[in-house]
C-alpha cells in the first residue's frame, strides 16, 4: 500500500468536493493500493492541522455548519503559507479561487509548496496562466510534481490524456468550448430565442453563472485556460494578456437566428492555431463535434499522428473538478518509489 | 477538354438552373451534375458540375460568368488541374451594421478580392444593434488577409465579427 499525506489549501466548493471524494472513494483508492490521509485544511482565517489524519465526515459536518473553528485541530490565524511550509505532508492541493490579475494567493501557495519540496495539485488557473514556465521550472528544480488537470475543463481528461495516450503526438492546434457558463447561455439563446440578458438571468438562478459574471462572459476564464493549454501542450511561451479576447455580451437574438437559419450555432471558442491564440464567438456547423449544448465543454486537439481527437464532458462542478484533482493525486502517489 | 466546377447551391428551386446558365451561355456542354447532400453546410449543397470546354480561354469566360451570376464557386479544374481554389466563409456581424454603412463593408471586401455571395440582414428596431450573415468567397491564399480585414472593419465600426470555425 502506498501512503500519502494530503493538505487542502482553500476550503470552498472545490476543496469540499475533494474532501468528499477522499471520503467516499476511500475503499476504491485502497483497492488501487493507495491510502490518502488528510492532514491539514487551510482557510483564510486559520487552518485545521492533525498530522495523524483529519476525520473527513466530522470536517464536512463542521464545514456545512460554518463552524470549522470548532474543530479540535483548528489553529486560528495560522497562515496558509506557514502551514504549507511547516506541516509534514506530501501533496498540497491548492484550490483557492482563481485570480488572473496577480495569481494570488494561489501563486504564493504553489511556489511555497514547491520550494518546500512538496508535490502540488491545483485547479487554480491564475498562477499557471501567469507564471507557467516559472512554476514548472521550480517543480523540476525541487524534484517534485506540479499537476493541473483540473485547471482546464474540470472532469475532462486533457493533460493526462496527452501525456499518456497521445505521448508520441505533436499537438498542431487546439480549439474548443472551454467555459460551461457561456455555453449554457448561448445554448439557451439558440434553443429559445431569448436575449443574452434573459439567458444570463436564468443561468444565475440555476447557479450556473456567478452574480458577477464578467469572468465567464468576457472570456477571461477561457483565455486563462487557452494560455495553460498552449504552454503545457504545445510548448509555447504564451502570456495570458496576449490572448485576443472577445466575450459574448454583445450577441443578440437576431445574430443567433441568422446563424441557425444557415445551419450554424454560435459558440465561444478558445483557439490556438499557428501563432494565434484567441477566445471569441464563432459559427459552428450544427453537425460539428464542437456543437455541444448546455454546460458541456468540448475540446478538439489536432495532432500529427492521431489526427483530430475530441474530448467532451463536464467542464466544471464540485465533484467533476474533484475527480480531476484526485486523478492527479493518484498519478503522483503511484509514480513514487 | 474536361472542366469541373464545385459550386454551392442554396437548397431552393431554380438555383441549379442559375448556376448552369453561365456554362450554356458561353458554349460549354454540361454532361454531369453531382449533389453532395451529406456535405450540406450553411444551408448550401456542394454540387459538382462537369462540363466540356474548347480551351482555357472559354473556361475563363465561364468563370467570369459565374461571378457575374453570383454563383458561389470554390473550385474549378481543367483536365484535373486546379484553376481556382477558393474557400467560402460564413460570417455574422453584430452591431450597428446598417448605420455603419453595410454597402461600404461589402465594397471593401470586394476591393480586397472577396466575393460576398449572400448578405442577410436582421434588424429589430433601427436604433438597436442589428445582425447580418454574409457568405464570403475568397481564394485560399487570401484567407488570412480577409480575416485581418474583417477585424479591421469591425474595430473601426465597433462591430462584433463571428466567423465560421476554421476547418469546418
Amino acid at each position: 500500500m502506498k501512503e500519502a499525506r494530503v493538505m487542502i489549501v482553500g476550503f470552498g466548493v472545490v476543496g469540499e468536493g475533494v474532501a468528499e471524494v477522499l471520503d467516499s472513494k476511500k475503499k476504491q483508492l485502497e483497492k488501487l493500493g493507495v491510502k490518502l490521509s488528510l492532514v491539514a485544511v487551510c482557510e483564510k482565517d486559520g487552518c485545521i492541522v492533525d498530522e495523524k489524519g483529519i476525520g473527513v465526515s466530522e470536517l464536512l459536518k463542521l464545514k456545512k455548519a460554518g463552524e470549522l473553528q470548532k474543530h479540535s485541530g483548528w489553529k486560528k490565524k495560522m497562515r496558509s503559507v506557514d502551514a504549507i511550509r511547516e506541516v509534514d505532508c506530501d501533496i498540497v492541493v491548492e484550490v483557492t479561487p482563481t485570480n488572473v490579475e496577480s495569481g494570488e494567493p494561489g501563486l504564493t501557495h504553489i511556489a511555497t509548496a514547491l520550494d518546500s519540496k512538496k508535490h502540488v495539485v491545483t485547479s487554480n488557473k491564475g498562477p499557471l496562466a501567469l507564471k507557467f514556465s516559472e512554476l514548472v521550472e521550480k517543480a523540476e528544480k525541487n524534484n517534485v510534481e506540479l499537476k493541473y488537470e483540473a485547471t482546464v475543463c474540470g472532469g475532462m481528461p486533457v493533460f493526462n490524456m496527452v501525456e499518456n495516450a497521445l505521448a508520441s503526438n505533436e499537438i498542431k492546434s487546439i480549439k474548443g468550448i472551454l467555459n460551461g457558463t457561456t455555453n449554457f447561455i448561448l445554448s439557451r439563446m439558440h434553443e429559445t430565442g431569448v436575449t443574452f440578458e434573459v439567458a444570463l438571468k436564468e443561468a444565475k438562478e440555476m447557479g450556473i453563472a456567478e452574480e458577477k459574471p464578467d469572468y465567464d462572459v468576457k472570456g477571461i476564464d477561457a483565455a486563462a485556460k487557452i494560455t495553460i493549454l498552449a504552454n503545457a501542450l504545445m510548448g509555447r511561451k504564451l502570456a495570458y494578456k496576449d490572448v485576443k479576447r472577445v466575450g459574448i455580451e454583445e450577441i443578440i437574438p437576431e445574430g443567433i437566428a441568422l446563424a441557425k437559419k444557415s445551419g450554424f450555432a454560435i459558440k465561444l471558442i478558445g483557439e490556438i492555431t499557428g501563432d494565434k491564440a484567441s477566445v471569441s464567438p464563432q459559427l459552428i456547423p450544427l453537425g460539428h463535434p464542437l456543437n455541444v449544448g448546455g454546460t458541456l465543454n468540448a475540446l478538439m486537439l489536432e495532432t500529427d499522428l492521431a489526427k483530430e481527437v475530441i474530448v467532451i464532458g463536464r467542464g466544471a462542478g464540485k465533484i467533476e473538478t474533484a475527480s480531476a484533482i484526485i486523478s492527479d493525486v493518484l498519478e503522483i502517489v503511484k509514480s513514487r518509489k | 477538354m474536361k472542366a469541373e466546377a464545385l459550386v454551392h447551391l442554396k437548397d431552393a428551386p431554380g438555383t441549379l438552373l442559375e448556376a448552369l446558365a453561365p456554362i450554356s451561355a458561353h458554349g460549354g456542354n454540361v454532361y454531369s451534375i453531382s449533389h453532395f447532400r451529406e456535405r450540406i453546410k450553411g444551408g448550401a449543397v456542394p454540387t459538382l458540375i462537369a462540363f466540356e470546354v474548347k480551351d482555357l480561354e472559354q473556361l475563363e469566360v465561364i468563370k467570369k460568368g459565374f461571378l457575374k451570376q453570383g454563383v458561389e464557386v470554390t473550385e474549378i479544374t481543367l483536365e484535373g488541374r486546379k484553376i481556382v481554389k477558393r474557400k467560402t466563409l460564413a460570417v455574422v456581424l453584430v452591431g450597428h451594421v446598417m448605420a455603419t454603412d453595410a454597402k461600404n463593408t461589402i465594397d471593401r471586401l470586394d476591393e480586397y478580392g472577396a466575393f460576398v455571395s449572400s448578405f442577410d440582414l436582421s434588424i429589430a428596431k433601427t436604433e438597436l444593434p442589428s445582425a447580418a450573415l454574409m457568405h464570403i468567397v475568397i481564394e485560399e491564399n487570401k484567407y488570412e488577409g480577409l480575416l485581418k480585414l474583417l477585424d479591421k472593419i469591425a474595430e473601426e465600426k465597433k462591430l462584433v465579427v463571428i466567423r465560421e470555425v476554421e476547418g469546418s
